[in-house]
């Protein structure tokens, strides 16, 4: 787990959505289908766009996705709420990725299979998911200029701005100290503006 | 640079590029997943799961004890230095030294236990000294 931030009183809402929150987690223990209904409906397309963007693959990600669930399913007796259900989800999501990144060893060749995607497949699928990201021009830039990035940094800013986790549960899917989340995000930015800005001049 | 890529380039600020990150996010996930995810509920749900017996104490239970338990401890470790332990202290033993040592053997006499250097050395030919038991200790 990452280092805990400084201890603030939670705001009203999010006493009510973690209130909420551990009476689904209860109802799933007794086994209540609708408690796995609602956590599926809830997460689903959050993981899957998750493994979306690190996979660059729909297939895999869909995969992986039922993965997830599954293990989260066979593991929720040790969810202990001292995180969101779905920074949970997000953290067994990235121990799968990085497991299958290792058995696979596929780092090297996602690299290249979305250089590949983006520019030539995209565009003319429209069932892809990245189908929307491509067809504007600006996010189509935007996500070329992420692929420079480094794998951490990708994936902090995946977290962080895709995803909508903040720094602190950034850094617990990260399992890293939330400066070093920081000082990753505040570098991967100012890279993004200098491919960006690059990309403009030329 | 032509003016129009300057104010481009200034355009690339921070918050900009935030937004724009922001809107990546704007992705379909497949139906045909959510199905599959609703299919593969695991067989107990639906089912009443009965809980493990230490999930259904009172939450504070498990610290309730752990405090009686060191409690009990403090209680026990006090009562011990109130009323001593019969462990044998350095000073009982070294007052009855005659279970530490063997005794006196009057039949032993070696001349250096003697302690008169020699020249008192009692001849052998005389036969065996009468050891004086009151200077013995005895």
């Amino acid at each position: 787990m990452g280092r805990r931030a400084a201890a603030r009183p939670p705001s009203v809402e999010t006493a009510v959505r973690r209130r909420e929150e551990r009476k689904t987690v209860r109802r799933l223990r007794r086994g209540r289908r609708d408690a796995y209904e609602e956590i599926i409906c809830g997460h689903y397309e959050a993981i899957y766009r998750f493994f979306a963007y690190l996979t660059l693959d729909a297939g895999l990600a869909e995969e992986l996705t039922q993965e997830t669930f599954a293990a989260a399913w066979a593991n929720i007796e040790s969810f202990r709420h001292r995180c969101r259900l779905g920074t949970w989800l997000h953290r067994i999501a990235y121990r799968k990725f990085i497991d299958a990144q290792r058995s696979l060893k596929r780092e090297a060749l996602l690299k290249d299979r979305l250089k590949q995607h983006v520019r030539d497949k995209l565009d003319s699928d429209a069932s892809d998911p990245f189908h929307r990201v491509a067809a504007d021009e600006d996010s189509r830039q935007l996500y070329e200029a992420m692929l420079r990035l480094d794998s951490s940094e990708y994936m902090v800013i995946v977290l962080h701005y895709i995803e909508g986790l903040s720094l602190r549960e950034t850094a617990v899917v990260m399992d890293e100290p939330v400066g070093t989340v920081k000082w990753k995000m505040s570098r991967a930015l100012k890279r993004l503006r200098e491919y960006l800005t690059d990309r403009v001049k030329r | 640079m032509t003016h129009g890529n300057y104010e481009k380039e200034q355009d690339i600020t921070k918050r900009s590029l935030e937004r724009r990150l922001r809107s990546l996010a704007d992705m379909e996930a497949p139906e045909k997943l959510k199905a599959a995810l609703l299919g593969a509920i695991p067989e107990r749900a639906g089912r009443p799961h009965r809980q493990p017996a230490r999930r259904g104490w009172y939450p504070g239970a498990r610290d309730f004890g752990v405090t009686a338990a060191a409690a009990v401890v403090i209680i026990g470790l006090m009562f011990m230095v109130s009323y001593g332990l019969s462990v044998p202290s350095q000073g009982q033993l070294s007052e009855d030294t005659s279970l530490a040592y063997p005794r006196w053997d009057q039949n032993f006499f070696s001349p250096d236990q003697n302690n008169s250097g020699g020249e008192k050395f009692w001849p052998r030919e005389h036969g065996w000294p009468m050891i004086n038991q009151s200077e013995m200790g005895y």
